[in-house]
């Protein structure tokens, strides 16, 4: 009888839970996969740093264009030796445990990330100052003009009860001061949280956030078409016409931050992927030129993506610093391309490498396909080598094995930061050209890049990196192709403006 | 009886440190972890530094002995990707995983006896005619394709069931399970309907086959002869004769259930721990990897044995020696 009572008892809480709240305004939202961690500290990865901007904030916490705008940290100067930046904190904020917010969280959140995953985002920092509860001081190594970025990425962390619980206790009950408590989080299956009726910039509109992580993509839309889900991230191609032809239902796109580009073996004398020369072909500029004008943009976005990519000549998005405004349209002449390779001294052509994933990102392994068949008709012949994802990183690493490499990347704050790791000259500076796979080694380029890490104005580094990525795109150091596009499926219920991030952030939405 | 168990626990280990020895030997080939853990801006010292964090850069034999060394003491390593124990996180979705596979044996078992039997009875009536042209399309059809042709037609179409999850769990001995609420319960049926159709459709086929043959042996024309009732004839002198190869089919057959409802899991966004071997493929995480194939290799191990015991209780003329 006792255990018919408890069974009992949970169908009617079920049932409660089912019930509709009164005029409470909730979402449940469909993810591509699970968060790896709700401590925001341990990965830089798009759903954990989705759960980071959910509970907490960082000084800065960044807009829907990526731009940093002032959170926890209520207004900053610099000094005149361009490296001392003060930072006067918001009054009055509290963690969801109750404790106040001050000045000893944030020196102790750039300690737990300088050994974390994140060290990326404070290796500029030298030494962090707290001056007192809410002015605390951030010491720069050099002049950064990327510092407001960096600490976007970095969300506060409470010093006394993250200690108090140790990291692993921590990351099953975190707490922040963002504007969604955490509830629960039972693995593979939802993740749920609560409005923080004490945020600080105001209370959020909808109350109840449920997550599911739903990884299979016809799954995720079939989970949109029943309701059970109110909005999906990765819709796939094949789904986006039968989404908007259901009624209720609405796709969202946005350019994606990630540019699929060519890596190119453009400065050694010989270049290990070359089939049958004892020279490298792709280290005269002319052949470069004729590798872009080779590839048909257009044609891969239309045939292999759906439409769904931007066709492109620019490193990074608009907006983004190294974006240029009058940088050429990609160009498509394969005559023009066979041109500059007979003036190069190949005629007929000469054979090649391509190195690129399958299974890495939407359509990669057609794309290559398209690209090898498109550059072996203008004369440089493509041997395609596609690799599995979880092996083609290591395989691409610089080194001896490929000299034309498809891969993306996803470019957070601007050109600098990509370039330094992409495209500065290997072997000159331990910190900069980790995966320069093309091993590119332009001395000018390399100027223009620490010309732009050496300054802490944002405004100068940004016309600096203009004219660097005009530099290192008329090089045909990097060939790239095109942006990849974030899809969303919504009920119409819904008010959503994507992210340049990708987060799908409540705090933003409403549910009419 | 105990001369018998001890030689099955020497063969268990001996099975096990051959499937450790061939998975190490595996991953090693297939991607390198540390690329896969770094941050994309890492630089080479950096990547080099958590290549020894994680003990990467010792020979592979020396990185199989600190294995084996930690297996003996029950530690079968910590995940790269979520720094917990990788025997913590298996066993955490292991319930997901065994309460699917429970309902699915027992759709199976439900459907699959009944209609062997009759098919085997009357192998030329149409209702078993339609059984076994059913039971070829159960074991033909790839299992992703019958979850998701089952998700829009059962889910979007008709509306009748949820399309993926798992749904509200009651706990029972503290863990929580979802068959328990009503909620959970209707989460449950499609993808056990999923992952109990190829299973399903084998049963059928080896009930009938094996109920076919013995229905032509002598004793059964005896029986008759001696007016032993239809019903008492087939349930109990035949498919009990029947059950001995069926029982072993049938024990292999839960063993891959639990270890590769992965597909199903998957489709259905069930959080189990075929998931999580999925992902772990896809983000190199060798400790788990190896953690999960160890288990699942014990698992088959521990049905196997159990499926022996099993038949000296149908047959008591089979001796386990």
């Amino acid at each position: 009888m006792k255990r018919f009572a408890a069974l009992f008892a949970v169908l009617a809480l079920c049932l409660a839970l089912a019930a509709p709240a009164a005029a409470e305004k909730s979402i449940v939202i469909g993810l591509a996969s699970d968060a790896l961690f709700m401590d925001p500290s341990q990965q830089d990865e798009t759903i954990t740093n989705t759960m980071g901007r959910y509970m907490y904030d960082g000084l800065l916490n960044n807009d829907a264009l990526g731009v940093p705008r002032a959170a926890l940290a209520e207004s900053w100067t610099i000094g005149d030796d361009n490296l001392t930046w003060t930072f006067s904190l918001k009054k009055g904020v509290t963690f969801h445990d109750g404790s106040d917010f001050t000045a000893e969280d944030v020196a102790y959140t750039v300690e737990v990330c300088r050994t974390s995953l994140l060290k990326n985002f404070t290796a500029s920092i030298d030494r962090v100052e707290v001056v007192d509860p809410y002015t605390v001081k951030i010491i720069t190594k050099a002049p950064t003009a990327v510092l407001l970025e960096s600490l976007a990425a970095l969300r506060i962390l409470p010093k006394a009860y993250r200690t108090k619980l140790g990291e692993t206790a921590f990351n099953q009950a975190p707490v922040g001061t963002g504007p969604y408590v955490f509830v629960e989080w039972v693995k593979e299956d939802h993740i749920s949280m609560k409005a923080n009726e004490q945020y600080w910039g105001g209370s959020p509109k909808i109350k109840k956030v449920t997550f599911r992580p739903i990884s299979n993509a016809a799954t995720r839309t079939a989970a949109l078409l029943t309701g059970e889900v109110d909005i999906i991230e990765d819709v796939p191609v094949r789904d986006v016409d039968k989404l908007k032809n259901t009624e209720g239902l609405s796709v969202v796109d946005r350019p994606s931050e990630r540019l699929i580009y060519l890596h190119v073996d453009s400065h050694r004398p010989q270049g290990p992927g070359i089939i049958g020369l004892d020279k490298n072909p792709l280290a005269d500029l002319r052949v470069r030129k004729a590798l872009s004008l080779a590839i048909n943009r257009d044609s891969i976005v239309k045939m292999i993506m759906n439409g769904n990519a931007y066709a492109t000549n620019q490193m990074v998005l608009k907006g983004r610093r190294g974006y240029v405004e009058d940088m050429p349209a990609p160009k498509y002449d394969p005559e023009e391309a066979k041109k500059l390779l007979a003036e190069a001294g190949y005629p007929d052509g000469f054979k090649v490498y391509l190195d690129a994933p399958n299974g890495r990102y939407p359509n990669d392994g057609q794309v290559a396909q398209a690209l090898a068949s498109q550059l072996t008709k203008a004369g440089i012949q493509i041997e395609l080598r596609l690799h599995p994802k979880t092996t083609f990183f290591d395989f691409v690493r610089p080194g001896d094995k490929s000299s034309l490499v498809m891969t993306g990347w996803s470019e957070p704050i601007d050109v600098g930061e990509m370039a330094s790791v992409l495209f500065y000259t290997r072997g000159k500076n331990p910190a900069k050209g980790g995966s320069n796979r093309g091993h590119y080694a332009n001395p000018g380029f390399d100027a223009l890049v620490d010309e732009a890490d050496g300054t802490a104005d944002p405004g100068k580094r940004r016309v600096i990196l203009e004219k660097a990525a005009r530099m290192i795109v008329d090089d045909g150091g990097i060939v790239p192709l095109y942006f990849q596009q974030d899809l969303y499926g919504k009920k119409d219920a819904v008010v959503f403006e994507p992210r340049a991030d990708k987060s799908i952030l409540a705090y933003d939405m409403d549910v009419k | 009886m105990l001369k018998y168990l001890l030689k099955r626990l020497v063969q268990m280990i001996v099975v096990l440190f051959t499937v450790s020895v061939i998975v190490f030997l595996v991953m090693s080939f297939t991607g390198d972890p540390v690329l896969m853990i770094v941050p994309p801006t890492a630089t080479d010292a950096q990547i080099a530094e958590a290549r020894t964090a994680l003990g990467l850069d010792r020979p592979l034999w020396v990185q199989y002995g600190v294995f084996l060394q930690n297996l003996i003491r029950g530690d079968l390593g910590v995940s790269y990707i979520f720094k917990r124990p990788a025997l913590t996180l298996i066993v955490e979705r292991m319930p997901a995983t065994l309460e699917l596979v429970f309902f699915s044996v027992l759709l199976s078992l439900a459907v699959a006896l009944p209609c062997g039997v009759y098919a085997g009875a009357r192998p030329n009536s149409p209702f078993s005619r339609a059984v076994m042209g059913g039971s070829l399309l159960g074991i033909s059809l790839p299992s992703f394709w019958v979850g998701i042709l089952l998700i829009f037609y059962f889910a979007v179409e008709k509306g009748l069931l949820p399309s993926s999850g798992r749904g509200a769990t009651a706990p029972l001995f503290g863990i929580p399970f979802a068959f328990l609420t009503w909620d959970g319960f209707r989460h449950i049926v499609l993808p056990a309907v999923t992952l109990a159709l190829g299973t399903l459709a084998m049963l059928i086929r080896l009930i009938r086959a094996q109920i076919m043959e013995v229905m032509r042996q002598d004793f059964i024309r005896f029986a008759r002869a001696k007016g032993v009732s239809w019903r008492s004839l087939f349930f109990s002198h035949a498919l009990k004769n029947a059950l001995v190869p069926v029982v072993t089919v049938f024990g292999m057959q839960i063993g891959s259930l639990i270890a590769f409802a992965t597909v199903t899991e998957t489709i259905f966004a069930w959080p189990g721990m075929g998931k999580l071997l999925v992902d772990s493929i896809n983000t190199a995480d060798r400790p788990v990897i190896v953690a999960y194939l160890m288990i699942v290799a014990a698992m088959f191990v521990l049905i196997n044995f159990i499926v022996d015991i099993v038949y000296t209780l149908i047959d008591p003329r089979i001796d386990l020696r």
